[in-house]
């Protein structure tokens, strides 16, 4: 073989770091997706150092972002155990290699691939389903943590009058209604906080009963901040992160949550005081 | 503060912008260090705390931005949508300059997150040049190119690294960050004196350099980034700078295993003394657990 190529030596080494197996295997694997065998990059004299070196970066590139999500996951890996998290781990970087220069990505679709990595339906009773559900939703609930924290939130912006949400003001249709780059809004199967607690605090728990909930979370004073919502306060957020004008929130919040829009008038007035306490939104004339 | 005759300024003894260290830094007026180096990726897409924490920080002490992943040696094209977002910080923390490796990190465009080695061939360094030259125009500034720790050569190789990265500033004018350890590791890997690494760069284009302590696995140096800096780096440190006028901005890297703030302040401090002739003579390297798997470049927080 003649000049080899920049290109050609760096897809035969991506693809020895991206494939499964052992460093024999990888080795194999990448010869044969880059038509180069490993004694054209090796000095002769050396190949077998070369060869086991070649380890270093095998091996590295899977831990290192083993590690990652190792940190972002830390419930997770406690609920499933260290082992069987880190072999769902590896499957996940070999499976869906970052693409992204900065590592907060990484762990982006990680809820999705535990999902979908679910045995499938009929290959468990209806009394395991609960354990292949919850390591996703879990996982949910931790990555929503992590994009919180690093999203803008409204700190460092100038506090809105607290009055504004006095006097009935509801109902002057010019105000405008703003949630923070930092809101996640998580809609789940299983009520989680409590085990969650239990799991990092290495108590026993009780495994929980289906039953939809909705959690938010955001950020006050660059503190994580964590409310469970009812079902139209759910609705609610969702339609303000999209929409900024408060009486059009109110009115599609009242269709997609079946609340009259009176009642529903009547509930916001109470509960906007604490929603924007938690850094949830802020209301603006 | 002097400047080198590349005309950067002296910034004096700093180290890495870790998260472990965040409570103490702002519990603090006073860090009792001259700057500090953070990793670019760890704030292009971080508007949180630690954001919050930067600023602070900033308005204080001269900062420097370090990237771990603009992939200057890949064959894939440059990442646009990074370089913008790099720019940006820039702008923001104006930062005393920009440093990245002389490495290639993905391809294909995958990100392996981890520094990868280049095959060091005419090709390569056509190709590296180009792209520098890009850069630093969008940028805007000189780029400052950091020499990696390696553990394999190609058997294509034409240059040795300090050949190639003594051409690749020659060519395109850029900086140098001298990574003294790194020369360390490499030279103990490939079996070649790091003295000639180091006498034959391009001494007044060396802008910074990084000092750290690593890992020895079996017949391999692993550039861990947990250990104090051993004796033979801290001789090879005091080399280069003797050679670069002997003021070059000095980092200190330790991104595994992170002693308290003080600790490392302590550490730090022995490279002034190291300038004034005192060298550690204690510090031996750290040898790996036979089963160890020990990791290279540690991702930093």
């Amino acid at each position: 073989m003649n000049e080899i190529t920049l290109k050609q030596t760096q897809e035969w080494m991506m693809a020895l770091l991206g494939s499964q197996g052992s460093l024999e295997q990888k080795v194999i694997y990448a010869a044969r997706q880059a038509n180069l065998p490993l004694a054209v990059l090796a000095k002769d004299s050396l190949e077998s150092t070369f060869y086991r070196r070649l380890n270093i970066y095998a091996a590295g590139y899977v831990i290192r972002l083993v590690e990652c999500l190792k940190s972002e996951y830390q419930t997770l890996e406690r609920y499933m155990g260290e082992a069987v998290f880190v072999n769902f781990a590896k499957a996940y970087i070999i499976t869906l290699p970052s693409t992204n220069p900065s590592l907060y990505d990484l762990g982006k679709g990680f809820s999705l691939f535990l999902e979908q990595t679910r045995p499938a339906g009929g290959q468990y009773s209806s009394a395991e389903e609960v354990f292949f559900n919850l390591p996703a939703e879990i996982a949910r609930i931790e990555r929503a943590k992590a994009e919180v924290s690093l999203a803008k939130g409204f700190e460092g912006e100038i506090d809105e009058d607290p009055l504004i949400l006095e006097h009935l003001s509801l109902f002057q249709h010019s105000l405008n209604v703003e949630t923070p780059a930092c809101l996640r809004l998580v809609k789940l199967n299983y009520p989680l906080l409590y085990l969650m607690e239990q799991v990092a605090l290495n108590k026993e728990y009780n495994m929980p009963e289906v039953e939809l909930n909705f959690l938010a979370f955001s950020r006050v004073n660059y503190q994580l901040s964590i409310l469970t919502l009812e079902f139209w306060q759910f609705e609610f957020l969702t339609i303000c992160q999209q929409e900024s004008h408060l009486g059009r929130c109110i009115d599609i919040t009242s269709v997609s949550s079946g609340l009259e829009k009176g009642d529903l008038l009547a509930r916001l007035m109470f509960w906007l005081p604490s929603a924007t306490t938690h850094g949830l939104l802020k209301v603006t004339n | 503060m002097s400047k080198n005759t590349f005309g950067f300024k002296s910034l004096g003894f700093g180290v890495g912008l870790r998260t472990e260290h965040f409570p103490y830094l702002m519990s603090q007026n006073d860090w009792e260090l001259d700057w500090f180096e953070v990793i670019s990726e760890n704030f292009i897409d971080n508007h949180g705390f630690a954001r919050h924490v930067l600023n602070k920080i900033r308005a204080k002490k001269p900062i420097v931005m370090h990237g771990v992943s603009m992939n200057i040696g890949s064959s894939d094209p440059l990442n646009h949508v990074y370089l913008d977002k790099l720019k940006a910080l820039a702008h923001e923390i104006e930062p005393e300059w920009i440093s990245d490796h002389l490495c290639w990190t993905g391809v294909m465009g995958v990100n392996s997150h981890d520094l990868l080695p280049m095959p060091l061939t005419e090709e390569s360094l056509q190709h590296v040049v180009s792209r520098v030259h890009y850069v630093q125009d969008f940028l805007q500034r000189p780029l400052i190119l950091e020499n990696p720790s390696t553990y394999l050569e190609f058997q294509q190789n034409t240059f040795s690294e300090w050949g190639f990265l003594s051409e690749l500033v020659k060519q395109t004018d850029c900086g140098l960050l001298l990574d003294v350890n790194n020369v360390y590791v490499s030279s103990f890997n490939h079996g070649y004196a790091p003295e000639t690494f180091i006498k034959n760069l391009p001494h007044d284009h060396i802008v910074q350099m990084h000092l750290a302590g690593p890992t020895l696995m079996g017949d391999c140096l692993i550039d861990t980034h947990d250990q104090p800096v051993p004796e033979k780096v801290w001789h090879l440190y005091r080399l280069a700078q003797s050679l670069s006028g002997g003021n070059v901005s000095t980092l200190l890297e330790w991104d595994a295993n992170i002693p308290d703030f003080p600790e490392l302040v302590i550490e730090l401090n022995k490279a002034s003394a190291v300038l004034a002739g005192a060298i550690p003579s204690a510090e031996s390297i750290f040898t790996a657990a036979e089963d160890a798997m020990v990791l290279s470049t540690p991702i930093t927080r």
